[in-house]
């Protein structure tokens, strides 16, 4: 039987990838490669001529050890209970693969898997499972159709060889199919997965969530670092290519902007110098406010600020932190939620003890410069070497140290010397900290002013050193600066209109005070003057995994992260789509009975004939529905074929096919190869029953082959005489 | 001791993982356990729907041939109709029912036929192995046509309506050949007259011509010298004759033995039949007669495979709970010409008249068998 030559190797398929899936829904490598191979020499052993299977003594031995190395691990926390199931089932399913080959083995083997992929679903929620469980789905429900046939064809085997004792000749075995029996299971099985499909997609979008939450309570990865900037040689920049979050910019009548500079995102900002290298943010002057649903809601630090930017940022995890360009209007964050304000740096943050959030849209003013209206000066840097150094790079451009903080021009020249002097070539920007040996970095690691060293002697690092490094040098000449740590992106996407935010775009850069209140950006990073890192192109390697994460955040956002919110938004745009299609053909109608009514303008009473005309017309179509009806019935109960139709008026042998009915109700079924009139004959009626129903039998066969038409008075005595013959029947049955 | 399998529906393990995911998806409002229930739903309500809706356009049609035999496979088939223009039906399983009005089940083992697919408006033809265990005629009432394809959650079935009656023969068992012998010398036995046709070998007088003969065997010189038309009437060597005397004639309740007494009954029937195909094997015209009911059509002797089966069926219909008839002197007449075989189902009784007759009892059976074969005709 050809359709069922595969279904072996499917069904082990089918439950090697539950397996696989499992094993990527728990993240263990280890035991992906152990179960693999496992299921695959299972294959090896017990399929084929060799069919060798575990004795069941010890397939029993190792459930029973399995299960006790799974009620250990079932000591730990809640949470972990249905990973462990899931383990639990992996041995279970592994230990049936070795066991012995018959039909309802491999219906539990199916069951295993599937009991795989719902273990799997109740805790997994990355999207590589996720792909695994929509397409195992479809592979599932073909390979039950297949097992379907399958446990069919063993069942009748094995009934047909128990029938039969084995002294007989072997029983025929072979299945009883139609002329395309593979084509037609094809496209049976397909229209299946279209309709589940179809249908588990409309229920999972239809299902209220009202009441759920369906979040996932997970928090960014380098937002905790942004309040704390600590240099040190053992902690190596950020490089990956996670996708940290998507910015679309938009002017105020909704046309997409790209900034000409890259987008410079603020994320905190570090005013504070805590010693051995640690920036922290010092100034905490903080308001918090409530944000609210489908509103922009305006910031109290923002002042009078006019927002001419738009920008909306979707997270790929939820965070507490707020990125901003500066300087931010207005705040809506989705969930509605607590803000809270840094009124010393511009800054957002959500409040203490609010839910991470992952969406956002600030109003933003663009146009502003940065301004501050306090500034911390409690925790500065000073250094004697470092002073010395800044004081001689000043002194090279004739700018006495003293004159700095008199002259807004002077401290714009000045932070701009130290920024040129860190671009310069003495300096080399690098992500990599096994630049340096062992001994060295232990030595670093030890080092009481890590910011010191990389001026002085290193000269080596990333972006956090040299921001760490202008600052300090800006502290020391008594010029107030502070490091600012956010990201800085010119990744722009020409397809969705916004920039894509990876965490290998993470910076640090400065912001000096060069006007009371007025802080000017600098950016002392070599690599940012010098074609950036974020201006690379990217390696295949790179793009592949960018695209996966990608389509990570798209399935973390669209399906683990749907929820009341984003059901009421699909909502939204539905709608209104199929109550404008309800209105066209509603507003058709009315135009055409409008039309219709016009043209049958007779005065007062045309509405009322209108009415009854319509009326009519649909009563005619129901009765033509009705006789169209009541003809196919007949003619199929009489096996009448179109021939005959035209030649025997079905009307005149209705009577007959009601007899039949009225037979059949009565428990006497025609067969289908019996001739009506022998029928009639064999059933045991009584006497006047069975004069009457061979009497009306044979005028059925005057009409239908001797050319005899009753007229509608005879036609309605022959019913009437069924109706008489109904009685006789009922009589005799009670 | 014998391990007995649980078996468990798949309805209730479709449940139990309905009920496993349910509490994470509505409770806990995860999306993936949710989708996965709607998948698990969705199936279910696909299962229900299409089982019902291809039975709709299903129709069944018992075929049935040959009567059946006790001891040999009998198969009944069923033309599977499939009225649906688009849909294919997968996985039928057709049954019989067991009703107040049928008796199948009486004489047969339980079976069931599968048919795999029948595509839309296609006929297939499935059948159904029974094992006949008992002798007597069988009623069949109700089909009953059964699936659960696609999923196997739901069993939709449908019941066919087809009253048949089958006649089981009785078990034939094949008997020492030198029985027979011993009763009924082997070879030709003389010469018999052939009534009509040509089918005779020697020359055995002349007759008047009847309706039905042939041009070829009027004898034109004699008719023309006797002025009518006569025929030659030839003659062909005749095959030995033997005759079964079934003894029916006590009453189930007044036989002598301490063994079950129907079942001695239905072994003499069966020792009957099994002599009545012997004795075809061997080339003998048979005829039977039995004792205690009125058969009809099985007193003449013929060695055809249609007279047999004539036979057998007759000793099919004997209904043992019937009373029985007493001997008639005539009957016993007309049993002296043939060689005679008398079975009786408790003890041999010889029979005044027919005293040449062999006598065997249902109890001889077992000892008459020819050992480690089955008989292949009849």
């Amino acid at each position: 039987m050809k359709l069922l030559h595969s279904y072996r190797i499917l069904r082990f398929a089918l439950v090697l990838s539950a397996i696989l899936a499992q094993c990527v829904a728990l993240g263990n490598f280890s035991l992906l490669v152990i179960a693999g191979t496992l299921t695959a020499l299972s294959w090896y052993v017990t399929e084929g001529p060799r069919g060798k299977s575990v004795p069941p003594w010890i397939a029993r031995l190792l459930v029973l050890v399995a299960l006790l190395y799974s009620l250990f691990d079932a000591f730990g926390p809640v949470d972990q209970l249905p990973m462990v199931l899931g383990q639990f089932v992996i041995w279970l399913t592994i230990i049936k693969l070795y066991g012995k080959r018959t039909v309802e083995n491999e219906a539990q083997l199916l069951l295993l898997g599937l009991l795989l992929m719902t273990v799997g679903a109740l805790y997994a929620t990355d999207f590589l499972f996720g792909i695994m469980l929509v397409l195992w789905s479809g592979f599932a429900a073909w390979v039950l159709l297949l097992y379907q046939l399958h446990h069919g064809m063993e069942t009748m085997r094995e009934e047909r060889f128990k029938a039969v004792p084995a002294e007989h000749s072997t029983p025929w075995t072979r299945p009883v199919t139609g002329l395309q029996v593979r084509k037609a299971f094809r496209q049976t099985a397909t229209l299946f997965l279209l309709v589940g499909l179809l249908g588990s997609c409309l229920f999972f979008v239809a299902t209220p969530r009202a009441k759920f939450d369906v979040v996932p309570k997970i928090v960014g990865v380098s937002e905790n670092a942004l309040e704390r900037m600590s240099l040190s040689p053992g902690v190596d920049a950020l490089t990956s290519n996670r996708q940290v979050m998507t910015v679309t910019l938009k002017d105020m009548t909704g046309e997409s902007v790209r900034m000409q500079q890259g987008l410079r995102l603020r994320g905190a900002v570090l005013d504070a110098y805590r010693g051995q290298g640690v920036w922290a943010s010092g100034s905490h002057m903080k308001s918090t406010i409530e944000t609210t649903e489908d509103e922009i809601t305006p910031l109290t630090m923002s002042g009078d600020g006019n927002a001419n930017l738009m920008m909306s940022v979707v997270m790929h995890q939820p965070s507490t932190q707020v990125y901003s360009l500066y300087r931010p209007v207005g705040i809506e964050t989705i969930p509605p939620s607590r803000v809270t304000q840094n009124l010393a740096n511009t800054t957002l943050k959500l409040a203490l003890g609010a839910e991470p959030i992952q969406q956002y849209e600030l109003e933003v003013d663009f146009t502003s410069s940065v301004t501050s209206p306090l500034v911390n000066r409690r925790h500065r840097y000073y250094n004697e070497e470092i002073y010395a150094l800044a004081s001689r790079l000043l002194q090279e451009y004739s700018i006495p140290v003293d004159a700095i903080a008199r002259s807004p021009e002077l401290c714009e020249r000045a932070a701009r010397i130290f920024e040129q002097y860190l671009h310069s070539d003495e300096f080399t920007y690098s992500l990599d900290a096994t630049f340096f040996s062992v001994d060295e970095r232990i030595a670093m690691g030890k080092d009481e002013d890590p910011i010191a060293s990389f001026i002085l002697e290193h000269k080596r690092g990333h972006c956090e050193y040299f921001a760490a490094a202008m600052a300090a040098m800006c502290d020391t000449v008594n010029l107030p600066a502070r490091v600012v740590t956010g990201y800085h992106v010119d990744r722009w996407d020409e397809v969705s209109n916004s920039y894509t935010v990876l965490q290998r775009d993470a910076h640090a850069w400065v912001e000096v005070e060069v006007e009371p209140m007025a802080w000017a950006t600098y950016d002392p990073t070599p690599s940012a003057q010098n074609n950036v890192n974020w201006q690379k192109e990217m390696s295949i390697t790179q793009r592949i995994q960018f695209a996966w994460q990608q389509w990570e955040l798209a399935w973390q956002s669209n399906v683990i992260g749907f929820d009341a919110l984003a059901q009421k938004k699909l909502m939204g745009i539905v709608d209104p789509y199929w109550k404008s299609h309800l209105n066209s053909v509603k507003e058709t109608f009315q135009d055409l009975y409008s039309g219709v009514e016009s043209w049958f303008d007779i005065g007062a009473g045309g509405r009322i004939w209108i009415d009854l005309v319509m009326g009519a017309a649909v009563l005619s179509g129901f009765a033509i529905l009705l006789v169209r009806w009541r003809r196919r019935r007949t003619s199929k109960l009489l096996s009448l074929s179109n021939e005959n139709e035209e030649a025997v008026t079905v009307a005149s042998v209705e009577f007959f096919a009601k007899l039949q009915r009225v037979l059949s109700k009565h428990g006497k079924v025609k067969p289908m190869y019996l001739p009506a009139q022998t029928w009639i004959r064999g059933l045991s009626l009584d006497n006047g029953a069975s004069q009457l129903a061979l009497s009306l039998t044979s005028t059925y066969y005057r009409i239908r082959f001797g050319g005899y038409r009753p007229t509608r008075s005879q036609r309605l005595e022959l019913l009437h005489a069924v109706g008489t013959f109904e009685q006789l029947i009922k009589e005799e049955s009670s | 001791m014998k391990k007995r399998a649980i078996s468990i529906h798949p309805t209730a393990v479709f449940v139990v993982l309905l009920l496993l995911v349910a509490p994470s998806a509505f409770f806990q409002g995860k999306n993936l356990p949710m989708w996965l229930f709607g998948a698990m739903a969705v199936t279910m309500a696909i299962t229900f729907v299409w089982t019902k809706l291809v039975l709709r356009s299903i129709e069944v049609r018992r075929i049935i041939g040959a009567p059946a035999k006790v001891g040999e496979p009998y198969v009944v088939r069923y033309e599977v109709r499939n009225t649906s223009k688009w849909f294919a039906g997968f996985s039928l399983w057709i049954e019989e029912l067991e009703t107040k009005e049928s008796t199948w089940s009486a004489y047969f083992r339980k079976a069931r036929g599968w048919i795999m697919e029948v595509g839309a408006n296609e006929i297939v033809h499935g059948e159904a192995i029974f094992w006949p265990t008992n002798r007597g005629k069988a009623k069949f009432n109700r089909i009953r046509v059964t699936t659960s394809f696609p999923f196997g959650m739901f069993r939709s079935s449908k019941i066919v309506r087809q009253e048949v009656d089958v006649l089981v023969q009785p078990e034939v068992v094949p008997l020492r050949p030198s029985i027979l012998h011993a009763i009924v010398s082997s070879g030709q036995l003389g010469q018999r007259s052939n009534r009509r046709g040509r089918g005779g070998d020697d020359y055995f007088g002349l007759r008047e011509l009847v309706s039905g003969d042939r041009l070829g065997d009027i004898a034109w010189k004699a008719s023309a010298k006797r002025g009518e038309l006569v025929c030659i009437q030839r003659s062909r060597p005749s095959l030995p004759r033997v005759r079964v005397v079934l003894d029916l004639s006590t009453p189930t309740e007044e036989l002598h033995c301490d063994e079950d007494k129907r079942t001695l009954e239905e072994q003499a029937i069966s020792l009957c039949a099994s002599t009545i195909v012997e004795a075809m094997r061997q080339e003998q015209e048979v005829a039977l007669t039995v004792f205690g009911f009125s058969l009809q059509g099985v007193g003449n002797f013929h060695s055809s495979q249609r007279h047999i089966h004539r036979l057998l069926s007759s000793l099919a219909k004997i209904q043992l709970d019937l009373d029985r008839e007493p001997i008639q002197i005539r009957t016993l007449a007309a049993l002296k010409q043939s060689g005679l075989v008398v079975i009786s189902p408790d003890r041999a009784t010889p029979i005044q008249s027919l005293k040449d007759a062999w006598y065997f009892t249902a109890q001889q059976f077992g000892s008459l068998k020819r050992e480690n074969e089955r008989s292949k005709t009849g």
